[in-house]
């Protein structure tokens, strides 16, 4: 892909913020507020002193009153699992310009926001299967590297979400933030994408990357319409009312991706492959902070 | 509704032919064209909703096959050349009597009494249906069958066509006559008498019938009363029908104007106008022929009769010039149609060669061409031709002139000329040098021939001057260009004063043919039978030049008679059928036509596919 990541989106990464309402614990220390007790600068409690606790962390105050020993308890602010999830079937690179340099963009946006935050984030690149997993550093070479990455990323054969998510989920990750930026066109249908992502113990935003042609196609009379990745025929005869007729079906397949977050407590985003990516994202960080 | 142009069974089994192509192209899977697309998932949710709701037809798209369907049966429909008959006879023979009196002529409306009856005749004959055999004959002085029973019965709407009133009254019994004689004989396809059949509407309906289309529809006129009886009377069982057309009214019509070109003057004939008249008392009537840029002056006839029933009568203008002009021919008579008592007529023109001869031409070469009607003489200012007889060249040689064969007419200095030339090649000219019985030819272009070891020479050129005739190293005449015309140069030797030569039938026609030629006449050679005297100018050509010259005209529309109109137009006489009438079979093309662009409209407009 040509180049993606302008210094102006750079630069508007640093502004943006990815916070989680709840940190799994065991994580490294990061930015984001844990449950985890530990030497951060938030008092968190007390407890009491037991021997072999550090006794730099008494509070000699409630010693003084009370004779008796406790120790402070700080905030251990940890880090948030991000896993990018980045379609890059052959779908995905079918139109001009195509759907993957919108996907790869949030998808570095994200990894800018995360890796800026010290937060762990894992790239992988979705197709017929499960990409091998991409784990930048954190600090400058780990944000020059994910962009390389996204950058490079080439189409990955046909769409297999569901195996893909049951896949992920059955990895042994620390729970996070998982984000899917799709299509979400699965040869097995949008049920059983929402059926397998039920499956994904983390909390989801779910990223359906669109053009305008996707509910309007602009097609007419005796039709044979082949699949870009399966090569599978469909025969039509593009009348108004077989044009209809898609038209409510890709209107129920949108709206069953938003019955499907709603429930899961899911975010989504429509994001447009053909206009402003910047402009579009402003929705996702109100305040510049995405709450996952 | 019945077919006449092809039956029933042919017409339904067409309809069922184009039902099974239409379905197998139908059913044949079009290959569409092919578009890429990001997913297919959705399109098939799509096309399944519609396969399931069509299940159960097996056309993808049966409102397509049923409007394609439609068109085509319409089409075979319209072969059928269906037609709306309120009876059908079973096996009917039917002859159709067409009046072609002059009567017929008069104008009714905007076409005439004729037009309208030719209508009606095809109209007659279509209703009859495509089985049933009809015989046309025409009653005009000599009644002729013009279409038999047993011929093609698609011939006989052309044949009524090809048929025009005649100028004379009709022979109407005789007509009925034989038309009856056509169906005496006629019998079943079972074999058995004609008899009276019943009909689908309960009333019995004869076997065989005689229609009569005329502007006189009275039966006695026609001499019925005793000849035909009536159905189921006798075993003729013939029943005679009726059909009037055209204004039934005292009417007098201008029906021709001939040209008959005088003996003595090519260029001048006989005006004779001929006019009907057909009513039921006679009446008196003037006709003036005018000359039309003379209108208010003195006509060239104002002649009274008194105009019989059914009598035609020629009024004679006795001298008219062949001269291209207009006449105005008016008929005043107290009738119901005026508008056939007015004519304009245009003369043939035929022009006279203008020749200009100098004034020492020998008067005997002024006798000569004088003698000629196709050439007038005199000093023209634009001459079609010019004779000269200034061709100097050579001094004036003693010429035998010695034709293909033949004794000689002729002796001495001057041209001799044995026989009539069949063409100017065949005249041979002998000089005293070559001795007699030697002959040099007479050639156009002055080239010669000479006896056997002699040398041709080449046309001789003098002084820009064509050779026309010539003989050995002399020229006879010659044809030069003077002034952008043409001008015959005639040789001293033709001018001696022995002028026998001029009045030489043979030589006559070679310098008269000459001149013709030098005026653009065709070039028919001068063939001129040697017991003629060139004094006598009529030449054998004359009768090709007589048709050349007059138009006589034998049918009313050669006659160029034309009719002024109200408005002061002329409107053609023959006028022509109804267009605006559209026979069955056209509004079914019609139908077919609007169904064809609306299946494009739609489409265009991607209603259906």
């Amino acid at each position: 892909m040509k180049r993606l990541f302008s210094d102006e989106f750079i630069q508007a990464a640093n502004y943006l913020r990815i916070v989680a309402r709840q940190v799994p614990s065991g994580g490294r220390h990061a930015e984001q507020r844990s449950r985890d007790l530990g030497s951060g600068l938030e008092f968190r409690d007390f407890r009491a002193y037991v021997p072999g606790d550090d006794l730099r962390r008494v509070d000699w105050n409630i010693y003084r009153r009370s004779g008796r020993l406790f120790l402070r308890l700080f905030e251990e602010p940890e880090d948030l699992p991000i896993y990018l999830l980045v379609d890059v079937s052959d779908s995905m690179f079918f139109e001009t310009p195509p759907r993957a340099e919108q996907a790869c963009r949030l998808a570095g946006l994200l990894a800018l926001i995360g890796l800026g935050q010290w937060d762990r984030v894992t790239v992988y690149a979705v197709g017929a299967e499960l990409g091998p997993a991409f784990r930048p550093s954190a600090g400058p070479r780990g944000r020059h590297a994910v962009l390389e990455y996204l950058e490079s990323l080439q189409p990955a054969g046909q769409t297999n979400l569901p195996a893909v998510l049951r896949r992920f989920s059955r990895l042994p990750l620390r729970r996070g933030l998982a984000v899917l930026i799709s299509d979400f066109f699965d040869p097995h249908g949008p049920a059983a994408v929402t059926e397998a992502l039920r499956r994904v113990p983390h909390q989801l935003l779910l990223v359906q990357v669109v053009r305008d042609d996707d509910e309007d196609p602009a097609l007419a009379g005796e039709l044979t319409l082949v699949d870009c990745e399966s090569n599978a025929e469909v025969e039509i005869a593009a009348t108004p009312a077989v044009l209809e007729r898609y038209r409510a079906a890709y209107r129920a397949f949108c709206a069953h991706l938003l019955q499907f977050a709603a429930s899961r407590r899911a975010a989504h985003l429509r994001l447009s492959a053909t206009r402003p990516f910047l402009s579009q994202v402003a929705a996702l960080f109100p305040d510049r902070t995405f709450v996952a | 509704m019945v077919f006449t142009g092809l039956t029933g069974w042919v017409v339904a089994g067409l309809v069922g032919l184009c039902a099974a192509l239409l379905a197998a192209l139908h059913l044949l899977r079009i290959r569409p064209r092919r578009v890429r697309v990001v997913t297919t998932w959705l399109w098939s949710q799509a096309a399944r909703q519609t396969r399931a709701r069509t299940l159960w037809r097996r056309f993808r798209h049966p409102w397509t096959y049923a409007l394609l369907l439609l068109i085509s049966a319409l089409l075979v429909a319209a072969l059928g050349r269906p037609e709306f008959r309120q009876t059908r006879a079973a096996g009917a023979a039917t002859v159709i009597v067409l009046d072609a009196g002059m009567s017929m002529a008069a104008p009714a409306g905007q076409a005439s009494s004729w037009t309208q009856a030719v209508t009606v005749g095809v109209a007659e004959a279509r209703r009859c249906g495509a089985d049933a055999p009809v015989a046309l004959v025409v009653a005009d002085p000599w009644p002729r069958v013009l279409h038999g029973f047993h011929e093609p019965p698609l011939l006989l709407a052309r044949r009524l066509r090809e048929v025009r009133p005649t100028d004379s009254w009709p022979a109407r019994r005789p007509a009925i006559q034989l038309a009856r004689s056509l169906l005496s004989p006629w019998q079943r396809a079972d074999g058995r008498r004609p008899e009276t059949q019943p009909s689908m509407f309960g009333e019995p309906q004869p076997d065989r019938r005689i229609i009569v289309v005329t502007d006189h529809p009275q039966p006695e006129l026609w001499g019925l009363s005793d000849l035909v009886a009536a159905p189921g009377d006798t075993d003729d069982g013939i029943d005679v029908r009726f059909v009037p057309v055209g204004p039934a009214a005292d009417n007098a019509a201008l029906l021709a104007a001939f040209l008959e070109p005088l003996p003595e003057d090519l260029y001048r004939g006989r005006l004779r106008v001929r006019v009907g008249y057909w009513g039921e008392t006679s009446r008196a009537g003037t006709l003036r022929v005018h000359r039309s840029v003379e209108i208010a002056g003195q006509p060239l006839l104002a002649e009274s009769r008194t105009f019989q029933p059914g009598a035609a009568v020629d009024f004679v203008v006795p001298e008219v010039p062949a001269d291209g002009g207009q006449l105005l021919i008016d008929l005043a008579i107290e009738d119901a149609v005026a508008g056939d008592n007015q004519a304009v007529v245009r003369l043939p023109q035929r022009t006279p060669i203008r020749v200009r001869i100098a004034t020492e031409t020998p008067p005997a070469l002024v006798t000569l061409l004088a003698s000629d009607p196709a050439l007038r003489l005199g000093e023209e200012d634009e001459p079609d031709v010019e004779v000269r007889t200034g061709l100097t060249d050579s001094p004036a040689p003693a010429l035998v002139a010695v034709l293909g064969g033949g004794p000689t007419i002729a002796a001495g200095t001057a041209v001799q000329i044995h026989a009539m030339p069949a063409s100017l090649g065949d005249m041979r000219f002998a000089t005293p040098a070559c001795g007699a019985g030697e002959a040099l030819p007479l050639r156009r272009d002055g080239s010669w021939e000479g006896p056997a070891g002699s040398r041709s020479a080449a046309a001789t050129r003098l002084d820009e001057q064509t050779v026309y005739l010539a003989t050995g190293d002399y020229a006879v005449a010659a044809r030069v260009r003077l002034d952008g015309r043409p001008c015959l140069l005639l040789s001293p030797a033709l001018l001696g004063a022995d002028a026998a030569v001029w009045r030489d039938p043979a030589f006559a026609a070679l310098i008269l043919g000459s001149v013709r030629v030098l005026a653009g006449w065709p070039d028919a050679g001068c063939g001129v039978s040697a017991q003629r005297l060139i004094l006598d100018p009529l030449w054998p050509q004359r009768a090709e030049l007589t048709g050349a010259v007059t138009a006589v005209p034998g049918t009313r529309e050669e006659s160029e008679l034309r009719r002024t109109s109200a408005s002061g137009g002329a409107v053609d006489v023959a006028g022509a059928a109804g267009w605006w009438w559209l026979a069955p079979f056209e509004w079914l093309l019609l139908g077919a036509l609007v169904l064809l662009s609306l299946e494009a409209v739609l489409h265009v407009r991607g209603r259906i596919p």
